[in-house]
């Protein structure tokens, strides 16, 4: 009987051990597989993301060379923000202006293009990676460092109670001359020559010279006055040309005389293919490419900076005026051969650049003066010219 | 009746123990053929995901192989050695290999946008499993710029 009942109670404890059993075993079995599938999902994902971040990654760098490709046709930073895309992966290039502080030009650029690809054809979320590059322009050539500077002899002349003040340095590649004859010369800073020529000064007591805070009051060569050679600026005319003529009433085909005109080119610039005579009183705003340009005797030329292309050219021989008045706040003057200013009425003055590939004579008589400071003027040389290098990439 | 009620206890039991056998032999069967599905499936899974990663990588270095190109011989060079191809048969490692199960196709395009500085390289990398080749491709396409740099 006992025996019985014990059996009874082992058969009874043994009830439900196996599906228990089962049960258990299937747990751990679908906890494995479930832990399993996890692992690799994770798998899948990260090697979906390494995907799609290395197709980010170009597509963001594409940015950056198409936008590079649009600089280097026409440097013109207003197209930022920059957006495109390629099928369904997009790209925004944005750019960072850093300004240089003296020339106020656009000396460096960082542009950082975000390049967004989705993460499957169903879902609206995108990985995103940043590409940057940084882009430094060409430095201005640097005869825009001089006040006043000339590719062959440079002459300066006071007489007679007259005044010539410089603000700035000037400089010659060939000799320089400064003179004067009862009038007075002062420049605030340095006039060097490209070696082996010299800078001669002609003056007296009654007609002293000061360079860099020396005065002069005889005739001496100058020391330490020698420096390497400038380079001239560089225009690309045919977009100044366009742009004349994209304003029709700016563009001029022939010599022009202008007589007493206000003169406000619409795109900044007037583009002459002839001479160009100032007659009377004339007013310039922003700037003129002519052959030559001649300021005629008793004329009085004003010009005012207007908008990024501030020059007076001339391309073909000579800027010139005999006994004309000049009133220029702010332009870069160039001749392509010389530069003759002579016995400018009243108080003329010029802020901005001025140079020439050959002679640069600038006279001033009878009591007059003229006040000339250097500042670097707003100009744009033209897409063609303004070139630019990467200098750092961060990929 | 002490003796009838223990009988009866001990018979039921013994039906118990083959109806639960049964059961959990049915449970454990189903489980276990779901997890070998699983794990095949992962399995499966698994062998896709290398083929991809691979690809992702022979497709990435074949964008850089053309940066390289062109930073040394300039962009001629992607022209002058045919850098465009069809369906090339690569072993894992990027090596033409006629028994590779990777298959590459590159294609240049100059002039992209009507724009001669730039040139599109567009690498397709896909793979066969079993023999068969994979709808699945990897696509990467780069745009290289060509633009005068002034020293």
């Amino acid at each position: 009987m006992t025996a019985q009942i014990n059996n009874s109670i082992i058969v009874k404890n043994k009830k439900g051990v196996v599906f228990v059993s089962a049960i258990v075993f299937s747990t751990l079995m679908i906890t494995m597989a479930v832990a399993m599938s996890n692992i690799l999902l994770q798998d899948v994902h990260m090697i979906k993301r390494l995907k799609h971040s290395t197709q980010a990654q170009y597509i963001a760098e594409t940015g950056i060379n198409i936008a590079l490709a649009a600089l280097a046709d026409y440097f013109d930073l207003s197209i930022f923000p920059l957006t495109g895309s390629i099928g369904n992966d997009t790209y925004v290039v944005n750019a960072k202006i850093e300004k240089d502080a003296e020339t106020e030009q656009e000396a460096r650029v960082l542009l950082t293009s975000v390049g967004s690809v989705p993460r499957g054809t169903r879902s609206t979320k995108t990985i995103s990676r940043i590409v940057g590059v940084e882009i430094e322009r060409k430095a201005l050539p640097s005869s825009m460092n001089h006040a006043i500077s000339g590719g062959w002899w440079l002459s300066i002349v006071s007489r007679n109670d007259s005044q010539i003040s410089i603000n700035g340095s000037m400089h010659s590649n060939l000799n320089a001359i400064v003179s004067t004859l009862n009038g007075t010369v002062k420049v605030s800073d340095t006039i060097t020559t490209s070696a082996p020529w010299k800078v001669s000064i002609c003056a007296s007591p009654a007609g002293p010279i000061e360079v860099n805070d020396v005065t002069y009051t005889t005739w001496c060569h100058l020391p330490d006055c020698q420096g390497g050679i400038i380079e001239f600026p560089q225009f690309d005319y045919n977009y100044y040309k366009e742009l004349s003529q994209q304003a029709s009433c700016d563009y001029y085909k022939g010599n022009v005389t202008f007589e007493n005109v206000t003169l406000k080119p619409k795109n900044g610039i007037i583009y002459v293919d002839g001479d160009v005579i100032f007659s009377g009183i004339c007013e310039l705003y922003g700037g003129i490419i002519a052959h030559n340009i001649t300021v005629s005797t008793g004329a009085r030329f004003s010009q005012y900076p207007s908008g990024d292309i501030n020059v007076i050219v001339c391309r073909k021989d000579r800027f010139e005026t005999y006994g004309g008045f000049l009133h220029i706040e702010e332009a870069l003057i160039f001749s392509n051969r010389d530069c003759s200013l002579v016995e400018m009425a009243d108080t003329s003055e010029i802020t901005g650049v001025l140079t020439t590939y050959g002679w640069q004579n600038l006279q001033v008589l009878d009591g007059n003066s003229i006040t000339f400071t250097h500042k670097y003027p707003r100009v744009n040389f033209g897409p063609n010219v303004s070139s630019f290098k990467a200098v750092r990439w961060n990929r | 009746m002490k003796n009838f009620m223990l009988k009866m206890s001990t018979l039921n039991n013994k039906a118990f123990t083959l109806v639960e056998a049964l059961f959990s032999s049915a449970i454990v069967s189903i489980v276990f053929v779901s997890v070998i599905v699983i794990f095949v499936q992962t399995v499966c899974i698994s062998g896709r995901a290398d083929h991809e990663y691979i690809a992702v990588n022979l497709a990435k270095a074949r964008i850089e192989f053309a940066r390289a190109l062109i930073e040394a011989n300039g962009f001629d060079s992607l022209t002058e050695t045919k850098f465009g191809e069809s369906s090339t048969r690569l072993n894992a490692h990027g090596v033409p290999d006629e028994n590779g199960i990777f298959y590459r196709s590159t294609e240049v395009i100059t002039d992209y946008d009507d724009n001669e500085r730039l040139t599109q390289v567009e690498v397709q990398v896909g793979y066969s499993s079993m023999g068969v080749r994979t709808k699945s491709q990897t696509i990467m396409s780069m745009i290289f710029v060509d633009f005068k740099e002034e020293e």
